[in-house]
């Protein structure tokens, strides 16, 4: 995000480069959601975006790079999502952690595609397991993100949240659900409510509830 | 299923075992190359069968794709334990015995939750979808039996009271689908970026599913 911001205050020819960078990764998010990430060569994006391949390259040394800044790209939508209150330290962390919900369904239901090309990131990652790239773009994340492992640990601190819960596992379980739910959904928007009788939003909804239920202390 | 193949003489005895080779072999090649990307004639060539033979069973790649997937739920609900049916017992122990079900499953078989995700892709074309759709809704059972286990727990004070349980049901599948496809995409890389077993985020879904089911005093 702070790159976006940039861009839009930036002025000659850092402003120009910017806008660019952006460019290439709008132009390359649009055909990796039509043709799959590992159909779309640099040269495609290049054709598309009206630019030569040297231009490109004097931003992402491949493919993969583009994917990567797309990806955290997405991470920042995600965070920029969440209300403010999420960071509030004079809620309880269950309210909070409600909070954190209503973001991450609020980012799915604006950016369905992100839900889409995680689809397809799922299965090049798979297939790279580039593990020490996942977590470095993890700690980039975790350091302007919510962090919601310590959420919830406030959480057990203020009694809000049930106190048997083991922080990291709780978290690691919820964005387990939150992404693979995202997923499903964003590949069955058209047959889902056909088929379930319920809206998307509405069992979307449910499911938060269901968590948030089964995390808070009883009273 | 494999008794009546192997027990059934004569010409419906070839027949099945024809029927059977062709799944097979078909599951080999869907799960290697993608649903979409398989067709009769890859099916025919790997089997060493005709095309015209493998229409004799099926009509087209979605059907046989249909199969799979009716087989593994019936396997799925073969291997629910007994509790599960147990009318003496509370609908949350039922419920959780479900859920117990449904993870020992996935940890036997994770790459049948890849497949049901390659299923969902395959909507994505609407004449395939069109046909999976009346698919699903002929071989629909008559009642669900997550819901039925709701309605019991809420009635045996188990459950919360407020819940529906045609939705609760819709939301327990929701969450355990989309939980076993994100875990099954990431078989190969999970334990070395979280730390954590898969079993365990699964087992600790399943707590966190019946807490915020269960009726509170």
């Amino acid at each position: 995000m702070d790159d976006m911001q940039a861009t839009n205050t930036m002025r000659g020819y850092h402003g120009h480069r910017g806008r660019q960078r952006e460019r290439i990764l709008r132009v390359a998010e649009t055909l990796f959601l039509r043709d799959g990430i590992e159909s779309v060569g640099i040269n495609d994006i290049a054709a598309t975006a009206n630019i030569t391949r040297a231009t490109i390259y004097r931003y992402f040394a491949n493919r993969i790079e583009i994917v990567w800044a797309l990806l955290q790209s997405y991470g920042a939508s995600i965070v920029n999502s969440m209300p403010a209150d999420v960071m509030n330290p004079k809620l309880s962390g269950a309210v909070r952690l409600q909070y954190v919900f209503q973001g991450f369904m609020a980012h799915f239901f604006r950016y369905p595609e992100q839900s889409l090309f995680a689809i397809q990131f799922d299965q090049l990652y798979a297939g790279h397991k580039d593990i020490e790239k996942m977590n470095q773009f993890k700690i980039a994340l975790v350091q302007t993100e919510f962090p919601l492992s310590r959420l919830i640990e406030a959480g057990v601190r203020d009694g809000s949240l049930r106190a048997n819960l083991d922080p990291i596992v709780t978290s690691t379980t919820i964005l387990a659900i939150i992404w693979g739910i995202s997923r499903h959904f964003a590949q069955l928007s058209t047959t889902f409510e056909y088929e379930n009788n319920f809206t998307i939003r509405e069992i979307y909804q449910e499911v938060c509830d269901v968590m948030l239920q089964g995390l808070i202390a009883d009273k | 299923m494999t008794n009546v193949v192997n027990t059934t003489r004569g010409y419906f005895g070839h027949r099945e075992r024809q029927r059977e080779r062709i799944l097979m072999t078909a599951e080999q090649l869907f799960t290697r190359d993608g649903i979409s990307n398989v067709s009769i004639a890859d099916i025919a060539d790997a089997v060493g069968m005709t095309r015209a033979t493998i229409y004799r069973y099926f009509a087209n790649r979605i059907e046989i794709a249909w199969a799979l997937q009716r087989r593994y739920s019936e396997n799925l609900i073969n291997s629910m334990p007994s509790d599960v049916t147990n009318a003496n017992l509370l609908g949350l122990t039922r419920l959780r015995a479900l859920l117990r079900g449904f993870c020992d499953y996935f940890f036997q078989y994770p790459e049948r939750a890849l497949y049901v995700a390659q299923l969902d892709r395959l909507q994505v074309n609407p004449e395939d979808n069109a046909q999976l759709v009346e698919l699903r809704r002929n071989d629909m059972q008559t009642e669900d039996p997550i819901a039925a286990i709701i309605v019991l727990g809420i009635r045996d004070g188990s459950l919360r009271a407020n819940l529906d349980a045609n939705k609760t049901s819709t939301t327990i599948y929701t969450m355990i689908w989309g939980l076993e496809r994100r875990l099954a995409a990431s078989t190969a890389t999970f334990e070395g970026e979280y730390h954590l077993s898969q079993r365990a985020i699964y087992e600790d879904a399943c707590q966190i599913i019946i807490q915020g089911l269960i009726a509170r005093q």
